[in-house]
C-alpha cells in the first residue's frame, strides 16, 4: 500500500506538472491572415481572394469564420432576376458573380432566420428590376471540381447575422493556366467559358418561393 | 452614342425601324417595316420584343447597388444600345431569341441556353459588343465588335441564321 500510494502521488504530481507547463504558442499563418482580411471587403472579392493565398483556392483551407465548407454540403442561391433561369439552368448574367464579388449563398445548415434576413436585405436594395424568383440548390462538390482540375472555390464567409454564408468564386484563370499572362480579351473568353461550365455543374435544382422550406420565404415576397 | 428618340429612324438593309416616344411606362412604340412597305413586327405584336423593351425600361434610372450587391447602374447609352439590339433581333427565330438582363458590372446582357444554342452577349460599351456562344457544338467568341445600332454585326447575325 505505501508503494501504491507513492506511485499515485507521483502520477498526480506528474499530471499536474505536465498540464501546467507553458503551452507552445502557435505561429500565426500569414496566408490565413490574408484570407481573413478579404472578408472586410464587399467588392471584387474574387480578385482579393486570388492574391490572398499563393495556392489556387488556398483560402478554402481555413475556417475563416464559421467553419470550412465541405464537399458534401449544399448551398442555396437566391435567384432574383425574372429571367434568371433559362431552360432550367441559371442564367449567365447571374452566374457572372463568380468572377466579381462572388456568388453569395447560404449553406444548408443555415437557420431559417438567415434566409429571412438575407431576403429582407436584398429586397430593401433591389431596384424595380429584381424580384424573388426561386432558390437554387448547388452541390459544393459539383462546382468545386471540373474534370481533373478546379472549377470554383467555395469559401466560408460569414456575415453579421448570417454565420452560414458562403461565397462561390472562380479561381484566378491565369494561375490555372500556369501563370501564363492573358490579354484582356483572352481572359474574357476564358471567364465566359467557365461561366457556362459553372452553369452546367450548378445544375437544375430550383425551388419556388412556395416550395422552399415549406414556404418560409413566400410570404416575404409580397411584404417589403 | 445612340439616341433612341422620335428622331431616330435607322435604315437597315432589309428593314426600316421607326420609333416614337408616345407610349406610357417609358416604352416606345416601335414598328419594323420591310423595304417593300410590309410591316414585319411591332413591339405589341412581337411578345418577345415587347417583354424585352419593358425589361430594358425597368433598368433605367437605377442607382448603384440596385441588384442587392455592388453592381453599378447601367448607363443610359448602353441601355439604348440594348434597345437597338432587341429591335434588330426581333425578326429572328423565337427558339434563339435571348433573354435580356443586366450583370453585376452594370452591363446589359442577352443570354440563351438551349440544347444546340448557348449565347452570352454583353454590351460592353454603347458601341461595342462581345459574345461567347456555342452554336451546334461550335464554340465562338467575339470581342470588341463595333455596333452602331442600325445593323446587326455580320458575325452575330450568322448565329441567328
Amino acid at each position: 500500500m505505501p508503494l501504491l500510494s507513492t506511485v499515485l502521488s507521483y502520477l498526480k504530481n506528474w499530471l499536474h506538472s505536465s498540464t501546467s507547463m507553458p503551452q507552445e504558442v502557435p505561429i500565426p499563418d500569414p496566408n490565413c491572415e490574408s484570407c481573413i482580411q478579404v472578408l472586410s471587403w464587399e467588392d471584387e472579392r474574387a480578385k482579393r481572394f486570388h492574391v490572398a493565398h499563393p495556392e489556387i483556392c488556398g483560402c478554402e483551407k481555413y475556417s475563416l469564420t464559421a467553419g470550412k465548407v465541405h464537399d458534401d454540403e449544399t448551398l442555396h442561391f437566391i435567384v432574383s432576376d425574372p429571367d434568371g433561369i433559362i431552360n432550367g439552368f441559371l442564367s449567365p448574367t447571374l452566374a457572372m458573380q463568380i468572377d466579381s464579388g462572388g456568388l453569395s449563398t447560404l449553406r444548408s445548415s443555415a437557420a431559417d432566420g438567415e434566409f429571412i434576413q438575407t431576403l429582407r436585405e436584398l429586397r430593401s436594395r433591389w431596384g424595380g428590376a429584381r424580384q424573388f424568383i426561386a432558390v437554387q440548390k448547388i452541390s459544393v462538390k459539383n462546382v468545386r471540381y471540373h474534370e481533373t482540375g478546379r472549377l470554383c472555390c467555395v469559401y466560408d464567409t460569414a456575415l453579421p447575422g448570417k454565420p452560414k454564408h458562403a461565397d462561390i468564386i472562380g479561381p484566378d484563370i491565369e494561375a490555372l493556366e500556369g501563370d501564363v499572362p492573358l490579354s484582356k480579351s483572352q481572359l474574357k473568353k476564358q471567364q465566359k467559358r467557365r461561366i457556362r461550365q459553372f452553369i452546367e455543374k450548378a445544375g437544375s435544382d430550383f425551388e419556388s418561393p412556395a416550395g422552399f422550406r415549406n414556404g418560409l420565404l413566400a410570404g416575404l415576397d409580397d411584404a417589403a | 452614342m445612340i439616341a433612341l428618340d422620335a428622331t431616330y429612324v435607322p435604315r437597315i438593309e432589309e428593314q426600316q425601324v421607326t420609333i416614337s416616344d408616345s407610349s406610357a411606362h417609358g416604352l416606345r412604340a416601335i414598328v419594323i417595316v420591310s423595304n417593300d412597305g410590309s410591316k414585319v413586327a411591332t413591339a405589341t405584336t412581337d411578345p418577345w420584343l415587347h417583354a424585352t423593351l419593358r425589361k430594358i425600361a425597368a433598368h433605367k434610372n437605377l442607382s448603384a447597388g440596385w441588384d442587392g450587391g455592388s453592381a453599378p447602374a447601367p448607363t443610359r447609352e448602353c441601355l439604348d444600345s440594348a434597345e437597338a439590339l432587341a429591335i434588330l433581333l426581333s425578326p429572328k427565330s423565337i427558339e434563339k431569341k435571348p433573354y435580356f438582363a443586366v450583370d453585376c458590372h452594370g452591363q446589359p446582357n442577352f443570354a440563351m441556353n438551349s440544347k444546340d444554342f448557348y449565347l452570352h452577349l454583353t454590351v460592353d460599351d454603347p458601341g461595342a459588343l462581345s459574345w461567347y456562344a456555342i452554336n451546334n457544338g461550335e464554340e465562338i467568341f467575339e470581342d470588341a465588335v463595333a455596333f452602331n445600332g442600325t445593323k446587326l454585326p455580320k458575325e452575330l447575325a450568322t448565329l441567328f441564321d
